[in-house]
């Protein structure tokens, strides 16, 4: 687990991400997710999306800027955060392709506020899995989908190259 | 705005600031309101102009063009978070460092750095609108030719706008850097550079007698 303060917005709170490996509850956690389960205020990403964490953080921040102005465009800023890591508009087909599905066994989580100990105790009782570092995000990444989903040039290699792109497709949809 | 930014340059349009941003440094540049304008129609101009620069700018990297990479747009306040470039202003380059202002070599292969990268920016239809020698830059760590402040940019696939595109950093060579003449590489489509005389011959402005 690892902590940041988006510096745009230092009032509300601290960002908190986990990663799980070897998880085996992925299908029950997404009907609870679809039910709207108010326990589990998280945002769930399936880690094979995610290339690195300023990734993450970039669409935090973009998520946190839509709650604060009052323009959501999803239920709540967790699952925002979802929908902030697509470069589409299209909700459901940005859960579907960030968020976790039945099969996910890598999950990666982003804790909007709170304490950072206590978000990790109530998510070892959620997640059936073991947690590890979040530098071992290039042990999950599925490069060729990250690629098809942002529609990355295939002769871009490069992952830091990639992430530049990624992270402008993030920060460009909210004037797109 | 970000307590910790700190100031680095204030234009008519904008301020700089750098700040930290995400784990990661950023360049923050906030567009302010102009108190001579109409409230609602500056509020207009300027999210739309903040816009248009993200748009401009982001277009231009996705094509493989060396620009600051987009970190955050928030048209709440008019402010765009990039990347900070680590590197050196072509302006101050030509003028005070040594290597470049004897090496003939040296000039030719920015030249051809600067033609490539601009033909890049024009394949995608992008009008940076500001071109001089302030708004290109080296970057420090692979020497790579850094465009920058897409605040005038739009789109155009007019010959004639890329055209004028040209003339202005032509301008701008010959007024900031006098004896650059021949630093000129820009592979262009023949209509671009028969425009191109075309501009040279009337200025930047087209003639609107008639």
């Amino acid at each position: 687990m690892q902590s940041f303060t988006l510096e745009p917005f230092p009032t509300r709170g601290q960002i908190h991400i986990l990663l799980y490996k070897n998880v085996s509850n992925a299908a029950e956690l997404r009907k609870r997710l679809l039910s709207h389960d108010q326990e589990l205020s998280y945002a769930f990403i399936d880690a094979k999306m995610v290339l690195d964490k300023f990734q993450l953080l970039v669409a935090t921040n973009d998520a946190v800027q839509h709650e604060l102005n009052s323009s959501l465009k999803t239920h709540n800023v967790h699952s925002e955060i979802v929908y902030s890591l697509s470069p589409t508009t299209n909700i459901s087909e940005s859960l579907r392709r960030f968020g976790i599905s039945d099969s996910s066994t890598s999950i990666v989580v982003v804790k909007v506020g709170g304490n950072s100990e206590e978000a990790r105790s109530h998510l070892s009782t959620l997640i059936h899995g073991e947690e590890c570092d979040i530098k071992d995000f290039s042990n999950f990444v599925d490069i060729s989908r990250i690629k098809k989903y942002y529609k990355i040039d295939d002769k871009i290699n490069d992952q830091n190259e990639m992430l530049d792109i990624i992270v402008g497709s993030i920060a460009i949809k909210s004037v797109s | 705005m970000i307590e910790s930014a700190i100031l680095i340059k204030q234009g008519a349009e904008a301020r700089i600031y750098t700040a930290p941003f995400l784990t990661r440094t950023a360049i923050i540049k906030e567009r302010f309101s102009k108190t001579y304008r109409h409230p609602t129609l500056d509020k207009k101009l300027t999210a739309r102009r903040v816009t248009q620069e993200a748009r401009c700018l982001f277009k231009c990297r996705k094509s493989g063009v060396d620009t600051p990479v987009l970190y955050f747009v928030n048209t709440e306040n008019s402010t765009i978070c990039m990347e900070f470039i680590q590197g050196m202003i072509i302006k101050d380059l030509l003028i005070s460092d040594n290597e470049y202002i004897q090496n003939k070599e040296k000039q030719d292969e920015l030249a051809e750095k600067i033609g490539i990268a601009l033909a890049k920016v024009h394949a995608v239809d992008v009008i940076h609108g500001d071109l001089t020698t302030s708004n290109l830059m080296l970057r420090e760590s692979n020497q790579s030719l850094v465009i920058i402040d897409f605040g005038l940019s739009y789109v155009s696939s007019l010959p004639e706008d890329k055209a004028v595109d040209l003339y202005v950093l032509e301008k701008a060579f010959l007024s900031t850097h006098p004896n650059s003449e021949e630093m000129k590489n820009y592979k262009a489509s023949q209509g671009i550079l028969s425009k191109l005389a075309e501009v040279r011959l009337r200025g930047r402005k087209r003639s609107m007698v008639g």
